[in-house]
């Protein structure tokens, strides 16, 4: 009977339809309740894509839930090839689920740093959801940029309103140009995919299904052309070098919340657009170019990493562990096997899941001790705030893929696929490996440093009298500590899930 | 013969005339305070006037006057959207005019007048017709820029007509020389010249003559500055922005299918130079803009260059019904934006874009009316706007190689909307200060607004069957 209520259009819709509630005349302005009916629907809406997991078929070859929306009695824009298709498939539900969390835990943290226009904030973040959980469903190109586009509207808006510091101003403006500049290098590379699919096939279509190039005649020059606006727009989403100090720059300034939407979200968005398109559309191409992604994958993971080690910016530290992090996924996602994507797809939970829980971190720590997030001003923060030191500890041994977390099995298969890389050049492998060891070992020092450094050494008489968590400072990180673990210790769960996808990929590349 | 012309081609404009011709006698006799009477009686009668435009004939095309005016259904398009246009900017009107009551028949006739040029423009098949209908429409322009009190505008409506006069001279040079070559001022008889004669070595100077002309067109787009704008009235700046990119594009329109021929790469490597500088040049003046008319005035340039990329020579119907979609769009939200502007300045202490912040605590439902048609022109998705602009970059990608670097070009460019689209949008939820409460009783903007706002975002998801009707009526021309 449950099976019958799911749809992806009333996931969709939910949070569509809760910002318009709170946008509503006659919803009371009282913060408390504009916070808590928000909380509902994130809640509301966590809970169905639970549902949605738990009657997704894993075994299913392609795509469940499959549904497309007329308008009238046309398709949405059938000129242009485009309808407004909706589907999920084992990588995209896990995907829409961990938006659903990540943005549930947001919404809950949001209160301590939020304290004006609630009403706006709370319903851009719902429309956010809305435009996230679009983009991950969307089996349409057109829709995939039409909300990928939506998405970053938002983001603007909360990255300018509530983050008022006069000495970002030009930094935030660039953000927004370089968003915009990598969905206008999406846009152009999905317009010309299209309309040279029309020219071959005499089809006209938009569908991600539909679009794969592999099967169809194009001259190369145009394959890696529109490859390579696709992998720029897509990287830049990222952060990945040299997008990266951009990156960092807006999210040390950014209040906690928003700076875990504007890291977490675009970092998600840039892998399922890799996926999605790069890999899935241009298997040829990927393989062909697939080192220089390497290469570049592995100058950021070393950059990042070290630089890590060397900041004292709380938030830039873990700004910097997300890149490292994002930059391992991009390295597995070329090493093209079966071990290497499941791993990949593993560690961007993984990495979701730590940014949020460091993030929450370094906001009780900003939020108690006025805005002090210098390393070096910091100290001695255990003895006053204990289970804070715990919580960040653990999250601090996932960052360091310590065994029964979540991050150590995906490192796991990382490695192994990394190995078994099926490389024209000898001797990348070994050299991705190498680096690879030297990025943890860097990883395991910065974040030690960060908790020593943090917590345990020179304790400062003025932190003495710091409140430890609160009740819901405590109830998000536990959520997220149990999350964690569970998946730390039943990683077969989400490997499952994906198992069908990663066939799917395998197939495609013939390994 | 006579009549036959009038009823199939020719009534919607015998009675604009005659509305005009009215409104003169009665303002003789009627006293200047009942000019409430001559605003609803001017309404009434421009609505009665466009319902005739439903028995002119569309199909077959049909040629009145000597084949000096056409009517088919590019024609039947346009006039539909110059007298929708017109009749909000009507509506529009009624705060300007409680300034000008005793001169009220003169401004309402000035509108018809520039209705009634803008159904020439768009009708005629003959280039006398076209010049004529053009310097009608600039003739309303300062004419109804002239109904405002102040030195300044005065000023502007001079330094406009000097500097119109240049570009008039160019277009009527462009006009005579291709008399030159082709004997005649005709569209179908160059048409079929330019086509059929086997002159091909007289194709060079054809699409020398299509630049002149091309430039005469833009350039009369160009010379209505900042300042023009900003001394101006909110409805006169609303008509000049909605009616010169029908008129003007209608233009460019018939040019280029006209004066096709093969060497019409050479004008695309134009135009291309063009859109790049125009744009950007209006980008940059839109950012450094402090007035709210003077933004949305070189706000209409950047949206008439971004117009332009449809007039590229490969692109045919998909170029054509793209500038069509666009243009549909942009009437709507550039109406729905001056409604909002209208009713904001009822305060009369907003002219500048800083009076615009905070405007979220002030009037919130208006705010987000506001912007939604202002997401519509940063290209927003969930608004017409970006359905408008993705169509017309599709359409570039079905010409030559060379139109995709066009379009990398256009793209990067067009984050300068976006940018100050959203600067503009981010500015109305900022904290501030409440202003004295805005205090604006005129029905009309608030109604528009809302309704503007509604269709822009219905346009989103009902797009398909009005681009389906664009790409119909390109098919046809």
């Amino acid at each position: 009977m449950i099976e019958n209520l799911l749809s992806i259009k009333t996931l969709i819709l939910i949070p569509l339809i809760g910002c318009l509630i709170i946008l509503m005349p006659f919803f009371p302005k009282n913060s408390g309740i504009i916070r808590r009916f928000a909380k509902f629907v994130a809640f509301i809406n966590l809970l169905y894509s639970i549902c949605l997991v738990a009657y997704f078929n894993p075994e299913l070859y392609g795509v469940s839930f499959e549904e497309t929306f007329n308008f009238g009695s046309s398709q949405w824009l059938s000129v242009m090839g485009s309808t407004f298709t909706f589907a999920l498939d084992g990588f995209s539900i896990l995907y829409v689920v961990l938006t659903c969390f990540i943005i549930f835990i947001v919404l809950n943290i949001s209160k301590y740093f939020i304290t004006t226009r609630q009403k706006l904030y709370y319903s851009l973040i719902l429309i956010m959801e809305f435009a996230l959980l679009g983009l991950f469903c969307a089996k349409d190109a057109i829709l995939f940029l039409c909300f990928s586009e939506l998405q970053i509207v938002p983001v603007y808006f909360l990255n300018t309103l509530w983050n008022s510091t006069q000495d970002n101003q030009k930094g935030k403006i660039k953000f927004l140009a370089s968003s915009f500049f990598s969905i206008s290098l999406i846009c152009i590379a999905i317009l010309i995919l299209v309309y040279y699919n029309f020219k071959v096939t005499n089809t006209l279509t938009a569908n991600l299904e539909n679009l794969n190039i592999y099967e169809l005649i194009y001259s190369k020059i145009f394959q890696i052309f529109v490859f390579l606006c696709f992998l720029i727009g897509f990287l830049e989403r990222l952060g990945i070098f040299p997008f990266h100090k951009l990156f960092i720059d807006n999210i040390k300034n950014a209040p906690i919340p928003i700076g875990i939407q504007i890291m977490v979200f675009s970092q998600l968005i840039g892998i399922y657009g890799l996926y999605r398109f790069n890999l899935l559309i241009f298997p040829e191409i990927f393989k062909l170019i697939s080192i220089y992604i390497i290469i570049l994958g592995l100058i950021s993971l070393i950059i990042s990493t070290v630089k890590a080690y060397i900041e004292n910016n709380l938030k830039s530290v873990i700004a910097l562990f997300s890149l490292s992090n994002v930059s391992l996924i991009l390295i597995s996602i070329c090493a093209l096997n079966e071990f290497s994507i499941k791993g990949s797809i593993i560690y961007t939970i993984s990495n979701a899941l730590i940014v949020t829980g460091l993030m929450t971190i370094a906001g009780a720590i900003a939020r108690k001790t006025n805005n002090q997030v210098n390393l070096n001003e910091l100290g001695g923060l255990a003895i006053s705030m204990p289970r804070l030191f715990n919580f960040a500890a653990i999250i601090s041994f996932a960052q360091m893929n310590v065994p029964f977390l979540i991050s150590f099995a995906a490192l796991f298969m990382i490695i192994i696929g990394v190995i078994n890389m099926d490389s024209q050049v000898g001797w990348l492998p070994i050299l991705s490996v190498i680096l690879i060891l030297l990025y943890m070992f860097l990883n395991y020092i910065s974040a030690l440093r960060v908790l020593h450094k943090t917590f345990l050494v020179n304790y400062n008489d003025k932190y003495k009298s710091l409140k430890d968590l609160s009740i819901s400072e405590f109830s998000v990180l536990l959520l997220i500590f149990i999350t964690i673990l569970f998946f730390g210790i039943c990683t077969d769960a989400i490997v499952k899930i994906i198992n069908t996808f990663t066939i799917m990929i395998s197939d495609l590349f013939g390994v | 013969m006579f009549l036959n012309d009038i009823l199939n081609s020719f009534l919607t404009e015998i009675s604009l005339i005659l509305i005009i011709c009215i409104n003169m006698v009665l303002s003789l006799f009627i006293k200047k305070g009942l000019y409430k009477f001559i605003k609803y009686f001017s309404i009434c009668s421009i609505i009665l006037s466009s319902f005739f435009i439903g028995i002119n004939q569309v199909e077959p095309p049909y040629y009145a006057f000597n084949g000096n005016l056409i009517s088919n259904s590019f024609v039947m398009f346009f006039k539909i959207l110059i007298l929708a246009s017109g009749i909000m900017i009507f509506f529009l009107s009624r705060n300007f005019i409680n300034r000008i009551r005793n001169k009220v028949f003169e401004y309402y006739n000035t509108l018809i007048f520039g209705i009634l040029s803008g159904l020439i423009i768009v009708s005629s098949n003959n280039f006398i017709l076209l010049y004529l209908g053009v310097q009608m429409l600039s003739l309303t322009i300062c004419l109804i820029s002239s109904f405002v009190r102040g030195i300044e505008i005065k000023k502007n409506i001079l330094n406009y007509l000097i500097k119109n006069i240049i570009f008039d001279g160019l277009f009527l040079f462009g006009i005579l020389y291709l008399y030159l070559l082709t004997s005649s001022f005709n569209f179908n008889e160059i048409y079929n010249y330019i086509n059929y004669s086997g002159k091909y070595d007289l194709f060079l100077m054809i699409c020398f003559i299509h630049i002149i002309m091309f430039l005469s067109i833009i350039g009369k787009v160009i010379i209505l500055s900042g300042n023009f704008y900003k001394n101006n009235s909110y409805s006169n700046c609303a008509f000049i922005t909605t009616f010169i990119p029908i008129c003007y594009l209608n233009i460019l329109i018939k040019f280029s299918l006209i004066m096709k021929n093969t060497y019409s790469y050479i004008v695309d490597i134009f135009i291309s130079i063009l859109i790049i500088s125009l744009i950007t040049y209006g980008i940059y003046k839109v950012i450094k803009s402090t007035n709210i008319k003077e933004f949305f005035g070189y706000n209409a340039l950047v949206n008439i260059s971004f117009m332009l990329l449809g007039l590229l020579s490969s692109l045919n119907v998909y170029g054509v019904s793209s500038i069509l979609y666009y243009i549909i769009v942009y009437v709507i939200t550039n109406i729905g934006l001056f409604s909002g502007l209208i009713f904001f300045n009822g305060s009369k202490h907003m002219h500048n874009v800083k009076d615009y912040e905070g405007i979220i605590y002030l009037r919130p439902y208006y705010t987000y009316a506001l912007t939604i048609c202002l997401l519509s022109f940063a290209s927003i998705p969930l608004t017409g706007g970006f359905i408008s602009k993705l169509y017309l970059f599709s359409s570039l990608v079905r010409g030559n190689y060379l139109y995709i670097t066009l379009l990398v070009i256009v793209s990067i460019l067009n984050l300068g909307c976006v940018l100050y689209s959203l600067n503009l949008v981010k500015s109305f939820f900022m904290r501030k200060p409440p202003l004295k409460n805005i205090c604006n009783r005129a029905i009309a903007p608030k109604v528009l607004l809302y309704l503007s706002a509604f269709i822009i975002f219905m346009l989103f998801f009902y797009s398909n069957t009005l681009i389906q009707f664009c790409q119909v009526i390109a098919y046809e021309i």
